[in-house]
């Protein structure tokens, strides 16, 4: 019987248009889940004006002096 | 030239050759001989011209001579990473993907250093795509560290590493995503300079995140960084990442020292990224020799590394991925082993994520940036030191560790790698200067001022010394 996460993870690979072979499936497995909790932090509330950097904010700025 | 001894740097050969004291054509030999003679063991080259370097210099020698010396890089060897295009030769980025893709014409970036005259000689080991390798299952080998060549160069522009810390060149171009020109550097004790985010071209070099990507020099020292910066740094409009800022003259402050200037030491930042104890006291010891120099070393806190990381193993899979969907789908056996799993990793990547990427990345570059408000650099770590031993390499499809070097991916300032000590195994150890945006010049300025002081570039790798 599958797991909720073997479900999730099945969901992910499928969406993404990928094949994984059998004996990767674990290790791909296991590496999407570190990534999911590594990205937990992006959950974090943000204020409607915290707009998307579509580059880096580098506007030469002063420094101090 | 004295086969016995390290090669000169770029600064050295620049010297020597305007005063008629070395030949283009000699030095490009002694580098072509010991490209070939290392090879074997470092396996730094995908590829080595000989025929186009010698032609380069000969020409190179001949304008020299004869009153036309274009500049201070002219007649001076120098490599390419294997994603930089030159007109004429493969760029296979180490792939078996790119095995026939001949460029039709010079990235941005070769153009100005042909342009200098520097004289090619050859194109560069990478992890395949710039990825993090290594891998052992595509038609080149990874580069080896020349300090030990049982142990990793460091990420991807390794081969570039590898080659300017043996000795065989003293410029060699690498690109950095998440601290593929600062790592190599910090693993082979090289210079290594990631310029900010927009101030060198990344025109004709294969893309692997386009938001991310820096291209930049690895060198010896930090004068020669200053010296290929001059050179490579300035506005491409065809580069749409490309910052249309005047380029200071880098070379006219580089010795004007640290009397006077605030460095902020992110100490913590460090420690908290598994920095251990013996490169921590090296860390230390270079804040207390810039305190000693003149500079006000103060501690500064940086934002949670794992905001850093959130964002740059967010943006960087996502747009790796979608350069690389359709192969991946298509024929997935293509690709080694561990690049396949890890460009796999961005199609798990959501649009929301991607979009919450953004929006913290932009908020740490404006909490970054405000830290250059009260300093006027950083100092840090750049990863976790010293080299692992390449049968120890990671290669799984997600890294357990990801480097400090890659804050500063997400958050586009300029960062520099040099050595600050060496470990008891006798690999090299780095320490990191940051600046603000566009502001490379204090940042080439700090570390020199740091490398002059500490003189850890007087030790070189047995193998920079070996008869070429």
């Amino acid at each position: 019987m599958p797991t909720p996460e073997d479900s999730e993870f099945a969901a992910a690979v499928r969406r993404a248009g990928l094949a994984i072979p059998a004996e990767r499936w674990e290790a791909m497995r296991d590496a999407y889940f570190s990534m999911q909790a590594l990205l937990k932090v992006l959950d974090d509330p943000l204020t409607y004006a915290d707009e998307p950097a579509v580059l880096p904010d580098l506007a030469p700025r002063r420094g101090r002096r | 030239m004295n086969s016995q001894h390290a090669p000169p740097t770029l600064a050295e050969a620049s010297r020597l050759i305007a005063a008629g004291d070395l030949s283009p054509v000699e030095l490009t030999e002694a580098a072509l001989a010991r490209a070939a003679g290392l090879n074997d063991r470092l396996a730094a080259f995908i590829e080595i011209t000989p025929d186009r370097a010698r032609a380069a210099a000969r020409r190179a020698e001949a304008d020299i001579t004869g009153g036309r010396r274009r500049g201070p890089l002219h007649g001076i060897p120098y490599g390419l990473k294997d994603i930089y295009d030159a007109k004429g030769l493969r760029t296979t980025a180490h792939s078996r993907l790119l095995l026939d893709n001949i460029a039709a014409e010079d990235a941005e970036t070769t153009a100005r250093l042909e342009a200098a005259g520097m004289v090619l000689i050859g194109k560069l080991a990478t992890h395949e795509f710039a990825t993090g390798g290594p891998a052992f299952d595509l038609p080149f080998p990874p580069a080896r560290n020349p300090w030990n060549t049982a142990h990793f160069t460091g990420w991807s522009s390794s081969g570039s590493g590898a080659a300017v810390a043996a000795g065989i060149l003293p410029l060699a171009m690498g690109s950095d995503t998440g601290g593929s020109i600062r790592l190599p550097a910090a693993y082979c004790g090289t210079v290594g300079l990631k310029p900010t985010y927009g101030r060198v071209s990344r025109r004709g070099v294969v893309p692997l995140c386009y938001s991310l990507d820096t291209c930049g020099p690895l060198t010896w020292t930090v004068e020669d960084a200053a010296l290929a910066l001059q050179v490579l740094a300035g506005h491409d409009p065809r580069d749409p990442g490309s910052a249309d800022l005047p380029v200071p003259d880098y070379r006219s402050t580089l010795r004007q020292g640290v009397v006077g200037l605030r460095i902020g030491y992110a100490r913590r930042f460090s420690e908290d990224a598994g920095v251990g104890a013996e490169q921590q006291a090296a860390l230390d010891a270079a804040a207390q020799l810039l305190q000693k120099l003149g500079a006000t070393v103060v501690e500064v806190a940086l934002p949670p590394n794992d905001h850093f990381q959130a964002v740059a193993r967010t943006i960087s899979p996502a747009e790796s991925f979608a350069i690389h969907q359709d192969d991946l789908r298509k024929r997935p056996e293509m690709y080694a082993r561990v690049t396949r799993e890890r460009l796999m990793l961005g199609g798990f990547v959501t649009a929301a994520q991607y979009v919450q990427a953004q929006r913290l990345r932009r908020i740490l570059t404006a909490k970054v940036a405000s830290l250059f408000e009260e300093c006027d650099a950083l100092l840090t770590a750049v990863i976790p030191g010293p080299a692992p031993l390449l049968a120890e390499t990671d290669d799984g499809p997600w890294r357990k560790t990801q480097p400090i070097s890659s804050a500063f991916n997400a958050t586009g300032q300029p960062a520099l790698a040099l050595p600050c000590g060496f470990a008891a195994n006798g690999l090299p150890l780095s320490a990191q200067i940051v600046g603000r945006a566009f502001n490379e010049e204090i940042v080439l300025r700090v570390a020199h001022a740091y490398e002059q002081a500490a003189g850890w570039t007087s030790r070189r790798p047995a193998l920079a010394t070996l008869p070429a």
